[in-house]
């Protein structure tokens, strides 16, 4: 399974996991090397800056962290339980954030900027805000849908796992994601 | 040959992803394009390394500090239990020591009735 699958050169996450939960600090910090990237990913496009995605990541951490020796492994990911984690504290954060953050620019895009023509990639560059600011429109779970889709590349199987639903509904789900991006984007 | 195996693999899914309406495939593209992977600062990822390192440290206190509060619990328990038997025994102990002096009570008037009808028997018989 692609999610359970180490860096490499370590152990298979249920091998960390044990000794993480006994308290091996170290365990816990390999753990940590390999997942910090997916949930500042996730966490990232949740929130639509930095400063936010970098408090929120460390909270998830820092919860997941304080609750290891709870983790009981029912045949899901680690990582489904850290995107759970994450995922009620985004909830929690958007909660007490009614206003709208905007995404700044120098933020999200680090694309190729071609300097010899500028106005192609600021174009380029408003029709992503467009695109995300949509997203961020959307019900938090075709959110991270499309997050585990595109930004983690996971398939539809993986998605289900993470997300505790089957293959089929997230085929479902997804196409029915498309279909109000559409209608959003005609609007 | 895995080239083969995954293209394989992920025929079917394409063949389905190409039976999307081009408007939802154009959609999917703008996605892909968007949705980029973003790369933490490295500052951040070390820092927060160091921030789980000193909470980890921290931990065993907490653990005992909760470890001295689940044994100061499980004492007022035993305590409680001790306290109750304590007061069940004497309560128990009370009824006992009653019951048995109304017994010996009892048994007291039923002589001296006994006693009382000898004499009034002895008495007549006399006359």
């Amino acid at each position: 399974m692609l999610i359970e699958k180490s860096n490499g050169h370590d152990a298979p996450d249920k091998v960390i996991l044990k000794r993480a939960a006994q308290g091996d600090e170290d365990a816990f910090g390999a753990l940590y090397q390999r997942y910090v990237g997916r949930i500042y990913n996730y966490v990232y496009y949740r929130t639509g800056n930095q400063h936010d995605a970098e408090d929120l990541t460390a909270r998830v951490f820092l919860r997941a962290m304080r609750h290891i020796h709870n983790y009981q492994d029912r045949g899901v990911p680690f990582s489904a339980w850290l995107y759970r984690i994450a995922h009620n504290l985004v909830a929690n954060w958007h909660r007490d954030n009614s206003r709208r953050q905007e995404i700044s620019l120098d933020d999200v895009y680090v694309v190729n900027h071609s300097p010899e023509h500028p106005e192609a990639a600021l174009l380029q560059s408003e029709e992503r805000e467009a695109l995300l600011e949509v997203i961020r429109q959307l019900p938090p779970e075709r959110q991270q849908l499309l997050i585990l889709k595109f930004v983690e590349h996971l398939s539809n199987a993986e998605i289900g796992q993470v997300m505790g639903r089957t293959e089929g509904a997230i085929k479902s789900l997804y196409h029915r994601t498309l279909l109000s991006l559409r209608d959003k984007m005609h609007s | 040959m895995k080239i083969i195996d995954s293209l394989r693999e992920r025929l079917p899914r394409l063949q389905k992803e190409a039976a999307l309406p081009p408007d939802l495939l154009a959609i999917e593209a703008r996605l892909e394009s968007a949705l980029t992977p973003i790369t933490p600062r490295p500052e951040f990822v070390h820092s927060l390394q160091n921030r789980l390192r000193q909470a980890s440290l921290s931990r065993p206190q907490q653990t005992t500090a909760l470890a001295r509060l689940e044994m100061d619990k499980r004492r007022n328990i035993l305590l409680g239990t001790a306290g109750f038997l304590g007061v069940s025994i004497l309560i128990l102990s009370s009824f006992r020591i009653a019951l048995t002096l109304l017994g010996a009570l009892g048994i007291l008037y039923q002589t001296n009735q006994q006693l009382r009808q000898k004499k009034s028997s002895s008495v007549l018989n006399s006359f």
